[in-house]
């Protein structure tokens, strides 16, 4: 009888011996890993910029002191790849976790358990950061070769202003060599610690089945976390008047901003669970049709699966509307647009920047969106007995099809429209509901300064918090694909 | 067990007449065959002359002699007894459905073993039927709905030995004629 | 006594019906009438293929070959949408397990086909408290599936199967998940409210003593009925 240690290779075969949900799974663990290195090498890239280095195309890299910005927003890009991630890590996982309570029913530790799930996940995103690796390479070499301004000794010069010339990308910088293989090493070990602390409860109980009390969500910390942060940003200014100038002018001030940023939408996001848990409190005992019945009572037993669903999309939404009050402010004050605008101002730099940020806005939202279809269709696969045995007994697949939609939207619906208002809100408080421009200049020769209000960005709000919708929708409609399957007769047969 | 403890455990609940005991023993045991007034006064004198039970008043009512009877306390003891100690499961269990099974495969064959099974069977379910109903009805007693779970569990034992030897009467078959 | 037609109506039948699970055959032409207000067993091993008859005989699933009639329609004609409305109309369902919406209150699973079919809240809720006490299960009607014992859950299946009035009841091993005590309070129960109402029940169990609370028994063995009792009993020497 051996009472040896396993070696990880004999816990890692059987532990692996899945089938397409797992392939899948770790399919897309390499995918958003590659998708987070090459985010990521871009960003040291930015950060490695040195003063010899250019000219760049995009004045948001060319100029030294927007980069901190880039970097931030390459940065927070990797918010929405792991958040997809994370949500892949839970396709086939029921079935993965009665494997891993069979390990342990056999003898296998809790920390054996854990090891094997950290290295399926290492490696997957270990894999995944190789090939985002490549791609950065390539990248690299497919963008390096450019029309520059170069000056007859051969030297190339910079030219900050011209926006027609230089690299789009920032590929002629090598990053630093530390930030190389903090990038190459961070993505997987990340990967693999967030697997294993994912797993403590299902490695600890050689039971797979977890006895679901049903847990009402925490209203109180989230809501003081949203009101708090919230509260201060839309009236950061106000506040910023009232402290004392000592303490305003300190260098570390500013960063008070993103940190209220930051505040504001984990208590957004920690709140999804609470606010969908009472709107299926509320609609459920109210609603004559199966469909809305169905789903308000899913949603107020599992309102946690709200809040996965909601994370990434309602910081794309709140960061994407703050943009929008920014783009509006900035770029009347620099004369780019309103009513006094600078006729010779053909550079538009702030509005050009902001749509490179409209852009990064949509990518991240795209990457939420695809989080949400996969959460929607694990749900529905998960819960294949149930619904094989409603259609059974006469629940039609349109009701079903129906509630599931509803389930997933409907508490998306009021979250979305608070992180619009909170964005466009919060960045009109930290940067003023009104700046200065220069007015016509007068008979007498002299430029004034007019205050002018900064127009509320309706138009293009709306249309994130549509889109926003929108893509939920077809996302949601998307799982529906799975339920065809899921409802077949045969779901039923397994207990007969 | 023997008629005679079940007099023993009737009496446990007053003096009776023997006429009183019979009534009382077909309508508890409605599963039983009905005692005769024979059977039950001579058990009686039986259980008299070892002093377990005793005549108590002689009534007489125009007719037969009406003896009361009581327990003893030799025999509440003895009913004692016998209450506390459990019942012997039987090491021989009569099994008059496999003796014809075995005798139809000898005198007529395979096929036929198989056709007496199955209608055995149907026989069987009959009967139940017949006793699930009994349980079913609001106006059962609970000692009639007893009698069917009795009945009812040992039919459903037959039933399943019925169909384990469907399964093997052509093994049996091989085995009994060669 | 052959077949239990003759005078009285029949409420629904079958005939030569096949159906297979792709390559593998589970019932081979089986044919069988049940009379209005009957309670019809069918018993047989797992695998003879009883259950897949009863979900042939419920509309949900359309047989390979032959038809099922209930009353005067063939359902196994049918489109699925319209098999699938039947269910919540002339026709009730009780499986073994799994059949009711874990999120949903017992009241609001036993109000969910009146209100598939259109009624209004109110409505429905009163009616479905109706049933629930009829199966003495009305103190859990705030009640949620994953808190209730195997036979009260059972009880609130049945009493959803039944809350439209279906013509037929067809029961797939409903205590096959229960102990015989359990069991029997949901058979009784079953028995007591269908006879009151004249309902006509199909019951697939691979119990004897379950089997035993119908009017009649037929047997599967592989897919195919055996041959009647009652002609093996009159046919030959008893």
């Amino acid at each position: 009888m051996s009472t040896g240690t396993p070696r990880t290779t004999t816990l890692l075969r059987v532990a692996a011996v899945g089938g397409r949900a797992d392939r899948l799974r770790i399919a897309l663990t390499a995918v958003g890993s590659a998708a987070a290195t090459f985010a990521l090498l871009l960003a040291a890239a930015v950060a490695s910029i040195g003063p010899g280095d250019g000219p760049y195309r995009l004045n948001l890299v060319a100029d030294a002191g927007l980069r901190p910005g880039v970097i931030a927003a390459l940065l927070l890009m990797c918010i929405p790849v792991l958040t997809f991630a994370g949500q892949c890590s839970r396709i086939g996982a029921p079935a993965r976790d009665r494997r891993l309570a069979a390990l342990r029913m056999a003898g296998a530790t809790p920390s054996e358990v854990r090891r094997v799930v950290a290295w399926e996940t290492g490696l997957a995103a270990g894999v995944g950061a190789i090939l985002g690796a490549a791609a950065y390479v390539v990248a690299h070499v497919w963008f390096s070769d450019v029309p520059g301004v170069t000056a007859p000794d051969g030297r190339r010069v910079v030219d900050f202003g011209s926006s027609s010339t230089g690299l789009l990308f920032p590929t002629d910088v090598v990053p630093h060599w530390w930030l190389l293989v903090v990038c190459l090493i961070g993505v997987p070990l990340g990967a693999a610690l967030g697997a294993r602390l994912a797993l403590r409860r299902t490695a600890i109980t050689p039971f797979a089945v977890v006895r679901r009390a049903r847990r009402r969500p925490p209203t109180l910390v989230p809501a003081l976390l949203f009101v708090g942060g919230g509260l201060a940003l839309v009236f950061w200014s106000a506040l910023g008047r009232a402290l004392p100038d000592s303490l305003v002018e300190r260098p570390w001030f500013v960063l008070t901003v993103p940190v209220l940023v930051l505040i504001t939408a984990v208590g957004l996001m920690l709140g999804a669970a609470s606010g969908a848990y009472a709107l299926g409190r509320l609609l459920a005992p109210r609603t004559r049709r199966p469909a809305l019945l169905i789903a308000a009572r899913r949603m107020t037993d599992a309102p946690f699966t709200a809040s996965r669903v909601s994370t990434a999309v309602v910081l794309a939404v709140l960061l994407g509307c703050g943009a929008c009050g920014l783009r509006e402010n900035f770029a009347l004050a620099s004369g780019e647009t309103g009513p006094y605008r600078d006729p010779l101002e053909t550079e538009l730099f702030f509005t050009r920047s902001f749509e490179v940020v409209n852009i990064a806005v949509l990518i991240g939202l795209a990457i939420a969106a695809a989080g949400l279809l996969v959460v929607a269709a694990e749900g529905v696969v998960t819960r294949r007995r149930t619904l094989a045995a409603m259609t059974a007994t006469g629940v039609p697949r349109r009701t079903l099809a129906t509630a599931i939609v509803l389930e997933t939207v409907l508490p998306l619906v009021p979250t979305v429209l608070v992180a619009a208002v909170t964005g466009v809100l919060g960045a009109r408080g930290v940067y003023g509901s009104t700046v200065e421009v220069n007015g016509p200049v007068q008979p007498n020769g002299s430029l004034p300064r007019l205050t002018v209000d900064v127009p509320i960005p309706w138009s293009p709000s709306a249309t994130l918090v549509g889109t926003t919708l929108a893509l939920a929708l077809v996302m949601t409609v998307g799982s529906l694909a799975f339920l065809r399957s899921s409802t077949d007769i045969r779901e039923l047969r397994a207990a007969a | 067990m023997s008629n005679a403890h079940v007099m023993l455990g009737l009496l446990s609940r007053g003096q009776q007449h023997g006429y009183d005991l019979k009534r009382a023993h077909d309508e508890q045991f409605p599963a039983a065959r009905p005692l005769a007034y024979g059977q039950v006064y001579a058990t009686l004198q039986r259980l008299e002359k070892q002093g377990l039970v005793e005549p108590v008043t002689v009534e007489r009512v125009d007719g037969p002699d009406r003896t009361v009877y009581a327990l003893t306390d030799a025999g509440r003891t003895e009913l004692a007894d016998w209450l506390d100690s459990p019942e012997p499961p039987s090491p021989y269990v009569s099994n008059p459905l496999a003796v014809k099974v075995t005798l139809t495969i000898l005198a007529a064959g395979e096929q036929e073993a198989h056709t007496y099974l199955r209608r055995q069977r149907a026989a069987h379910l009959d009967r139940m039927r017949d006793y699930t109903r009994t349980k079913t009805e609001p106006s059962s007693s609970l000692p009639q709905v007893l009698a069917a779970d009795y009945a009812l569990a040992h039919l459903d034992a037959d039933l399943r030995w019925i169909d384990t030897a469907l399964q093997r009467v052509g093994a049996l078959t091989k085995e009994i004629t060669s | 006594m052959s077949t239990a037609s003759g005078e009285k109506a029949v409420a629904l039948s079958a005939r030569s019906l096949v159906y297979s699970y792709g390559a593998a055959p589970a019932v081979k032409g089986v044919s069988l009438e049940v009379a209005r207000g009957e309670i019809l067993s069918i018993t047989g091993a797992s695998g003879s293929g009883k259950s897949t008859l009863l979900l042939c005989l419920a509309g949900v699933l359309a047989p390979d070959a032959g038809e099922v009639r209930l009353g005067d329609r063939i359902i196994s004609a049918e489109s699925e949408s319209e098999r699938s409305r039947l269910r919540r109309s002339q026709v009730g369902v009780v499986f073994q397990f799994g059949q009711l919406v874990p999120e949903l209150t017992a009241l609001e699973n036993v109000a969910l086909p009146l209100l598939l079919g259109g009624a209004r809240r109110s409505a429905a809720e009163t009616a479905a408290r109706t049933w629930l006490e009829r199966f003495e299960v009305g103190g859990l009607a705030d009640a949620r599936p994953p808190g209730m014992s195997g036979g009260q859950s059972q009880r609130v299946a049945i009493a959803r199967a039944m809350v439209t009035e279906p013509e037929v009841v067809l029961a797939d091993e409903p205590t096959g998940a229960l102990d015989s005590l359990s069991g029997e309070l949901v058979m009784n129960q079953l028995v007591r409210v269908v006879r009151e109402a004249g309902t006509t029940v199909v019951l697939v169990t691979h119990d004897a003593r379950v089997s035993a609370y119908g009017d009649r028994e037929i047997h599967l063995r592989d897919g195919e009925l055996d041959p009647h009792p009652a002609d093996l009993l009159d046919a030959g020497v008893s």
